[in-house]
């Protein structure tokens, strides 16, 4: 599944912005999670531009450009109602904080099940 | 040898670690561990730093009440404080020069209380929302005032030069109110490859 960026908003004052230290506009990016929340927010999981940090951006920001869904995906409810569609590994407890503390086997996880993603889409 | 004036730079790392050293009271305020792979992990009750250098592991540790002995760990560390204060009238200085302002760089983003800029926490961006996070007592502990814990995540700043390379710093905030957690895994981390 790839987006494009076709808007920069702020997502902690809400201001459009022309530019941005995680994402370019008119880019496409690669989808990696998709996070849907009971308030209504959705969030996609984006390796980002700086060096690719898997952060969490408002689908508003997006829009489709290659709709199949990755392979490896898998969809669960998390108690507390969010929906969350992602490898089965990153959907597991934990597994981003473990991710950001460097944690070798998240690591590893993250670089194959992107992989899987990236090879699919090429 | 006169002894010259800390940097700006310097007042703000002082700063950080005052900050650290006031949570921690008379308590050890920072230990290392070091595992098999690559990172250092220090906890420093609040805070805990990452480090990174190459290949090399630095560790930073120390006990309240030497404050002095936690700031010279602190900056061995980060390298942040390295070559500050040297003129520009030597080539040879270039260098250093660079290393200062990568220096500055990276203590311009801390507020003189030890907590980050606004500018910069308005450019962070969202890692890990509350619900998703893993650490139970952090959530309990986010959520201790009434707070919704949708309302939390834990974020990152965008990169930020030092002397000794690129880093961001992770910490939480409640997107609702604003208000940041500095007192749990508020922490910097060196960039390394991916």
């Amino acid at each position: 599944m790839r987006v494009v960026c076709v808007q920069l908003t702020n997502p902690n004052t809400g201001l459009t912005e022309s530019t941005s230290p995680w994402l370019d506009l008119d880019t496409e990016y690669e989808v990696l999670e998709v996070y849907a929340y009971p308030g209504g927010r959705i969030d996609l999981r984006i390796a980002a531009k700086d060096a690719g940090t898997p952060a969490l951006f408002d689908s508003e920001l997006f829009m489709t450009v290659d709709e199949r869904i990755p392979p490896n995906w898998i969809a669960r409810v998390r108690e507390g109602g969010t929906v969350e569609f992602g490898p089965s590994t990153w959907l597991e407890t934990g597994f981003w904080e473990r991710f950001f503390d460097r944690d070798s086997a998240a690591i590893e996880s993250f670089e194959t099940e992107k992989r899987r993603m990236l090879d699919r889409d090429r | 040898m006169t002894a010259r004036p800390r940097s700006r730079s310097l007042v703000s790392l002082l700063a950080l670690l005052a900050a650290v050293a006031i949570v921690a009271s008379s308590t050890v305020v920072a230990s290392a561990t070091t595992s098999a792979g690559p990172v250092t992990r220090v906890r420093a009750n609040a805070h805990s730093i990452e480090t990174r250098v190459g290949a090399e592991h630095r560790v930073v540790a120390g006990r309240v009440g030497r404050d002095t002995f936690v700031y010279d760990q602190f900056v061995s560390a980060t390298g942040v404080a390295t070559e500050t204060g040297l003129g520009a009238s030597n080539a040879a200085t270039g260098p250093a020069l660079a290393r200062q302002l990568a220096g500055e760089e990276a203590s311009s983003i801390f507020t003189s209380s030890g907590g980050l800029q606004r500018s910069v926490l308005d450019a962070s961006t969202p890692l890990i929302r509350g619900p998703n996070l893993g650490n139970q007592q952090l959530v309990k502990t986010l959520t201790a005032d009434g707070s919704n814990l949708a309302d939390w995540a834990k974020y990152t700043t965008p990169a930020f030069n030092s002397p000794s390379g690129p880093f961001q710093v992770h910490f939480y905030m409640n997107s609702s109110t604003g208000a940041v957690h500095y007192l749990d895994d508020f922490k910097v981390v060196f960039n390394g490859p991916r």
